[in-house]
């Protein structure tokens, strides 16, 4: 697996979101759905044959989030361009084939996106509670480490999906 | 890696994301809203599945008791209904007010897309928008429950926030749980804010007051905003002692979104 089209990420961006937001919109666990968008943001991070790719797919799914949400638009673009640049930089140190790493780091980066994302709806909508936040935040982080191996060796094994 | 010429970097890519943030919503919700409506045929068969997986063929006990708290929130209205009802016959000549507005009137509107795609915001997209009269903060009904508040609209379609999103905020009043089929005279005017959670909350709710645990919340009249009196809202489910003189009870909402196909939205009819 050297890299991957954008185009075709993008499309498997807007299935998981409509997968998301249907199918798994009642299986929440302590109130957090598992963050498959992540889990492809960190995908793209990791696979990108260059860091302009990765930084544009993790914008483009960012955006894609955005369209489906009340909260102003950009915010997850802007949470999830951070997330692939920081992904990207890291890539030197770490080994992206081990599930591990892709747990850890799918984990980790749905954790912030959680956090980020609750402070930006307190800045422009009204207060979350700060227990809440964590709780939700950690409780996404642990669901989507979980899934992020499987999404993301599904994504580099199979080569049609987004080549 | 080195960055080719003419490729993107994250500075112009976060550039334009505030941008977009700071755009205003009236301007970028439309579009979303007229995608979210393009999205609806496809949500249907697998948001049917998902909600079979969620264990939809056979019901929870924690399903049966919100429908039981529903049931006893349709008995509590009919109690309050003829308690009401009693009032006016012996104060006749003050009932001369009725309890609901003759300007008020109701548009259906089917639920196009039930959640919203960030874990912290609770919105929900019906197929109703101007076209039909829809506007900005016109409160959204399900029977006699007001479940949210009209928040952006599109020509097509309007997003609206439900009563646990952060956005609504609501004046409320706790009625006392009924003790041997009679509901209690005290009532405890607050305001019932979102959370983002499951739970709305109650502000400015006195400590000795009647909000405690099973007590009902219903709404208070908001002329200027159209809302009538004694629209169920949600019950006292706990209450959290903080410093002070005020409580803050945590309310559950009877109604869950996801068991709603459509519902009324609140219009008032310019003369």
């Amino acid at each position: 697996m050297k890299s991957y089209g954008s185009l075709r990420l993008l499309a498997i961006g807007t299935a998981a979101l409509v997968l998301e937001m249907t199918l798994l919109a009642n299986v929440a666990w302590a109130g957090a759905r598992p963050d498959l968008l992540v889990s492809l943001v960190t995908f793209a991070a990791l696979f990108a044959a260059e860091p302009s790719l990765a930084l544009g797919s993790a914008w483009a799914l960012g955006l894609l989030r955005d369209l489906a949400t009340a909260g102003p638009l950009g915010q997850y673009a802007l949470i999830y361009l951070v997330l692939g640049w920081t992904i990207a930089g890291l890539r030197p140190v770490l080994f992206r084939e081990h599930p591990f790493t892709q747990a850890a780091v799918g984990g980790i980066a749905a954790g912030i996106a959680g956090l980020a994302s609750a402070a930006c709806t307190s800045a422009f909508t009204g207060g979350v509670p700060f227990g809440m936040c964590l709780a939700r935040s950690g409780s996404s982080a642990v669901t989507t480490a979980l899934l992020a191996p499987f999404l993301i060796t599904l994504l580099a094994r199979v080569r049609f999906l987004v080549r | 890696m080195r960055r080719r010429r003419g490729t993107l970097a994250a500075g112009p890519l976060a550039a334009v994301s505030m941008a977009l943030m700071a755009l205003p919503a009236a301007w970028t919700q439309p579009p979303r809203l007229v995608l979210s409506g393009v999205l609806s045929p496809f949500a249907r068969a697998p948001s049917s599945l998902g909600h079979g997986l969620a264990g939809g063929g056979t019901r929870t006990a924690a399903e049966l008791q919100r429908d039981l708290d529903y049931e006893m929130s349709k008995n509590l209205e009919m109690g309050a209904k003829i308690a009401k009802l009693q009032e006016q016959i012996e104060a006749l000549t003050a009932a001369r007010q009725t309890i609901r507005d003759p300007k008020l009137t109701t548009v259906a509107a089917g639920v196009v897309v039930q959640t919203d795609s960030s874990m912290w915001r609770r919105t929900f997209v019906i197929d109703a928008g101007s076209g039909k009269g829809i506007r900005q903060g016109q409160a959204v009904l399900w029977h006699n429950h007001l479940i949210g508040f009209v928040g952006v609209v599109g020509p097509w379609s309007s997003r609206v926030a439900l009563i646990t999103d952060p956005k609504v905020v609501v004046g409320a009043m706790a009625v006392a749980r009924a003790t041997g089929g009679a509901s209690l005279p005290g009532r405890d005017l607050c305001v019932l804010e979102g959370t983002g959670g499951a739970m709305a909350s109650l502000k400015w709710a006195s400590a000795d007051a009647t909000a405690g645990d099973g007590a009902t919340v219903v709404t208070s009249p908001d002329p200027h905003r159209g809302i009538p009196e004694g629209l169920l809202l949600g019950r006292v489910t706990g209450v959290s002692r903080v410093r002070g003189p005020f409580a803050c009870p945590q309310v559950q909402p009877f109604v869950d979104i996801r068991g709603v196909d459509s519902v009324l939205v609140l219009v008032k009819i310019d003369p």
